[in-house]
């Protein structure tokens, strides 16, 4: 699984490459990703991610495993603004609205197949580092959380959150 | 829960104290209450307790007027940090001690917050999301926080 993720990932940078322009008006990256989805438990995934010359960014992320008969899956993808703060360059932050599908499937041996979708909005936070910049070339380390207003339970202030640790490489068009 | 109430009393000297520590005439600071569940771990928080007397749901901060912050809770836990404001919205860093379901331990968090004006000359509404990262008995926990409520500049 790490493999087929490694091939996605060197497959978008090959992309990105093969497109690159001269003028730095548009940063694409991908890189991988550890999911803690409210059970202190870190899931593998990948990141996606396309960011414009005023640090506006589109970011997909997912997730999913197989067991037994079940499949299980989630993907966010975030609107992400710069939101300047901090006195150090390299340190940057970010928020923005989250679209998250959470997707579940059974798959029976025997009766009839099932399979569910449940979206939610939400907004996020972002916090990241520039590990590294070359010419084009740029290395980003991030802590993104996604915090989720859970149904009408809401009015009692229960929320649902995504923490998403992402290890990210980018190419500047 | 009966052995929660004297964690929250050292909780409490801590915050007094840093309080009195820092706080000066010229830079007075302010205090704040919120209210919210944490998350523990189990997949999201649990419902804010009706009426709100579990101590678990609250949290105090002191902070000063350049942004150093002393925040008290049972969860996450007890921590310091810098806050950096930009109009109504403060964001904020720092560590401390990270209260989880296996224990005691270290942690960093990030935090964002929201800050109406003043009403009554002094008082605000507030709003906070805190996320912490956590090592607590050789394992990571991530415990996290949506609380609202009042700050009042001392």
């Amino acid at each position: 699984m790490r493999l087929r993720f490694l091939a996605v990932n060197a497959l978008v940078l090959v992309f990105v490459s093969l497109w690159s322009k001269p003028v730095k008006a548009l940063e694409l990256r991908a890189g991988q990703s550890w999911f803690e989805q409210g059970d202190y438990l870190l899931e593998p995934g990948i990141t996606l991610g396309a960011e414009d010359a005023e640090h506006r960014s589109v970011r997909f992320e997912f997730t999913g495993k197989t067991f037994g008969n079940f499949t299980q899956a989630t993907g966010i993808l975030s609107l992400n603004l710069p939101f300047k703060i901090f006195p150090w360059e390299s340190v940057y932050t970010s928020y923005g609205l989250s679209l998250m599908d959470e997707y579940t499937a059974y798959n029976s041996p025997h009766g009839k197949d099932e399979s569910i979708h449940s979206m939610n909005l939400g907004l996020n936070l972002g916090l990241g580092w520039k590990v590294w910049q070359g010419e084009n070339w740029i290395a980003k380390l991030e802590w993104n959380s996604h915090i989720f207003a859970a149904g009408l339970a809401f009015v009692y202030m229960t929320t649902a959150r995504k923490t998403v640790f992402t290890a990210a490489v980018g190419y500047q068009l | 829960m009966k052995r929660c109430f004297p964690l929250m009393l050292m909780l409490i000297y801590f915050l007094v104290a840093a309080a009195t520590m820092t706080s000066t005439i010229a830079n007075a600071g302010t205090i704040t209450a919120l209210i919210g569940p944490p998350s523990l771990g189990q997949g999201g928080s649990n419902p804010l307790s009706i009426p709100p007397t579990n101590i678990i749901d609250w949290q105090a901060s002191y902070r000063t007027d350049e942004g150093r912050e002393w925040m008290v809770s049972v969860i996450p836990g007890l921590y310091y940090g810098q806050r950096w404001t930009k109009e109504r919205f403060s964001l904020g860093v720092g560590g401390g001690i990270v209260i989880g379901t296996n224990g005691v331990g270290f942690g960093v968090y990030q935090s964002l917050g929201y800050m109406t004006e003043a009403f009554w000359e002094k008082y605000h509404f507030e709003a906070e999301y805190r996320q912490v990262i956590g090592y607590v008995d050789k394992a990571a926990e991530f415990p996290y926080s949506f609380r609202i409520g009042i700050s009042y500049d001392l």
